[in-house]
């Protein structure tokens, strides 16, 4: 910060009610320009609410507002639609959230706290792997898949979300039980303890927080894709939530209103992890990119 | 040696069940499409003849891998600052906010947040000749046009809202960025008279260049390889005006079954992406800001 020398005379008003004045219509445009663009952010998923409760006569007639009455048979009908999906969806990504947790929480333990030869290597092999961009996995994944007899099997999802996941897990978790204090395992090690122990009952109850970032970073990744269940998903009743709402879309020319609230419904379980995790998600945001 | 190995075998036996999947999934993936991408290779077909180059050759001289190519160049160059400068616009905004802050983050949180398949839907009803969009337009006397069926409107249809997609999550980054910066300096920079415009080109920006760093980085690597909104909603059209090399890539590999084709392009696009990201963390840590 050599810089901040004044290269610029004074400025500000010198007139205390005028200053008071000028920072008020400030702080007035400032809030103007936010409403807008929250207004612009927020449009879509409003219309979208709106219209999910709506016949299509009430839709043709106004668009803009809410019309009564409120026509909540769309959800039974979007939910008998993709119910079925929204199982698959769950399933693959509780497979996927578990995985990533028990196999990286395991393999970053041992990069943190045991010594083992060709550790550093391995770490690093690991590491790169954050490097590589997902389109150079696509077709080698996928005829590795085929090869496995993983087609149209929800493990054909799950594997390959493990192993995407599993860099950048192993990199946040193996920085994390580093910075455990030692003393915390020296005790434990004085008892005999094995490092399966120490694992369980040192280092996995200290990183619950992390862990929660970790498997919420992966649930949404795995929830919201869509290019692994089109190429590996063949038969309707394996689609997932995503590839079931493509499908509807794909049905459904003008019944704009059960299609909406299909989307409502997708987007549920993401919207509650923000307002239950926005603090935390803010957190994962910020350690993803300096830690 | 041995010895140590008996001691440490724990270690062994804790990265096993990560390395294994990593190995297969990752490692052998890559290494099989980089294999193949010198063979004509398909699922369906037993003879599959090695080619040497000729994929690679084929792919430069190949038309319609050109024009996606050109697509996704001016997707990444349009997207990556838009999404860069409009995100730190809100965040420092946003910064000053006193009341509501918890609704101003959570509302431009919540498209990044929702699935991009959703969104993507989504925008593809809004951008209906007659859709929210242009009935939006209609209120201030512009006619719309009919964005994602007009080649001239199809992929900055695409850009706007992925921009609109991206712009809360690097707002969050930012803002967690701008936190770290101790107030004393923005106190410093007012007794010295500096301006507000002042402090932000020498205070705000040389500190978040970490944030930034960031930010440009992992937006090129995204952008260039683009997929999910242009299948949903154009599925490369019109007239190719949206073909990106992921959906070449895609169509070649497993529409035509083009295996060794399609990888020796998706190899193509990964030195493009290499190239970009390290020349991005070149000029940005050869560079002494502060």
């Amino acid at each position: 910060m050599t810089e901040q020398t004044v290269d610029r005379p004074f400025t500000s008003a010198t007139d205390p009610a005028q200053a008071e004045l000028r920072a008020r219509f400030k702080g007035s445009l400032h809030h103007a320009v936010l409403v807008f663009l929250l207004f612009l952010t927020f449009f879509p998923f409003f219309i979208a609410i709106l219209t999910s409760l709506k016949s299509f006569q009430q839709l043709l007639v106004n668009f803009w507002l809410p019309a009564f009455p409120l026509q909540l048979q769309n959800y039974v009908m979007a939910w008998n639609e993709i119910y079925r999906s929204i199982i698959n969806s769950s399933l693959v990504s509780l497979g996927a959230v578990t995985g990533v947790l028990l196999c990286a929480s395991l393999a970053a333990y041992a990069f943190a706290r045991i010594d083992f030869a060709w550790r550093d290597a391995a770490y690093y092999l690991v590491l790169s792997l954050l490097m590589i961009p997902g389109v150079l996995t696509l077709i080698g994944r996928y005829l590795l898949i085929v090869e496995f007899g993983l087609m149209n099997s929800l493990w054909g999802l799950i594997l390959p979300y493990i192993a995407g996941g599993l860099a950048f897990a192993v990199f946040l978790l193996t920085g994390f039980f580093s910075d455990l204090p030692e003393e915390l395992f020296e005790a434990a090690r004085m008892d005999g303890g094995t490092e399966l122990q120490m694992y369980r009952m040192i280092a996995l109850p200290l990183s619950r927080p992390i862990m929660a970032i970790v498997g919420l970073l992966t649930f949404l990744s795995t929830w919201g894709d869509y290019v692994w269940p089109l190429l590996v998903l063949r038969s309707k009743d394996k689609f997932t939530l995503m590839l079931g709402l493509a499908k509807f879309t794909g049905n459904s020319q003008v019944m704009f209103g059960p299609l909406m609230a299909g989307y409502v419904i997708a987007s549920i379980p993401t919207a509650i992890i923000i307002i239950l995790m926005m603090r935390t998600f803010a957190g994962a945001a910020l350690v993803g990119a300096f830690k | 040696m041995w010895k140590r190995v008996r001691k440490t075998w724990p270690g062994y036996l804790f990265i096993s069940p990560a390395g294994l999947l990593i190995t297969v999934f990752s490692y052998i993936a890559i290494i099989f499409s980089l294999y193949i991408s010198f063979y004509q290779y398909d699922i369906i077909s037993e003879a599959r003849p090695f080619e040497g180059l000729e994929n690679y050759t084929r792919a430069l001289s190949d038309k319609l891998v050109r024009i996606s190519f050109r697509n996704t160049f001016i997707y990444v160059i349009v997207i990556v600052p838009s999404i860069t400068i409009i995100s730190l616009m809100l965040a420092v905004l946003g910064n000053q906010v006193r009341r509501g802050r918890a609704l101003f983050r959570t509302v431009f949180f919540i498209p990044t947040i929702t699935p991009i398949v959703v969104t993507s839907m989504l925008w593809v009803w809004l951008y209906e000749p007659t859709g929210g969009i242009n009935k939006l337009l209609e209120m201030i006397n512009i006619e719309g046009p009919n964005w994602l069926f007009n080649p001239a409107t199809a992929l900055p249809a695409i850009m706007i809202m992925t921009i609109w997609g991206a712009v809360g999550y690097y707002m969050i980054i930012f803002l967690a960025g701008l936190a770290e910066i101790p107030e004393v300096f923005y106190e410093a920079a007012k007794v010295d008279g500096a301006g507000r415009w002042h402090t932000f080109w020498s205070i705000t920006i040389p500190l978040l260049r970490n944030s930034l760093i960031f930010a440009f980085v992992t937006l090129t690597i995204a952008a260039f390889q683009v997929f999910t909104q242009v299948f949903i909603m154009t599925q490369g059209g019109p007239m190719n005006s949206t073909q990106t090399v992921q959906m070449v890539v895609y169509h070649y590999a497993f529409q035509r079954f083009e295996m060794g084709y399609a990888s020796a392009i998706s190899w193509l696009l990964f030195g493009v992406i290499f190239f970009f990201s390290a020349l991005q963390l070149k000029l940005f840590i050869s560079r002494e800001l502060y």
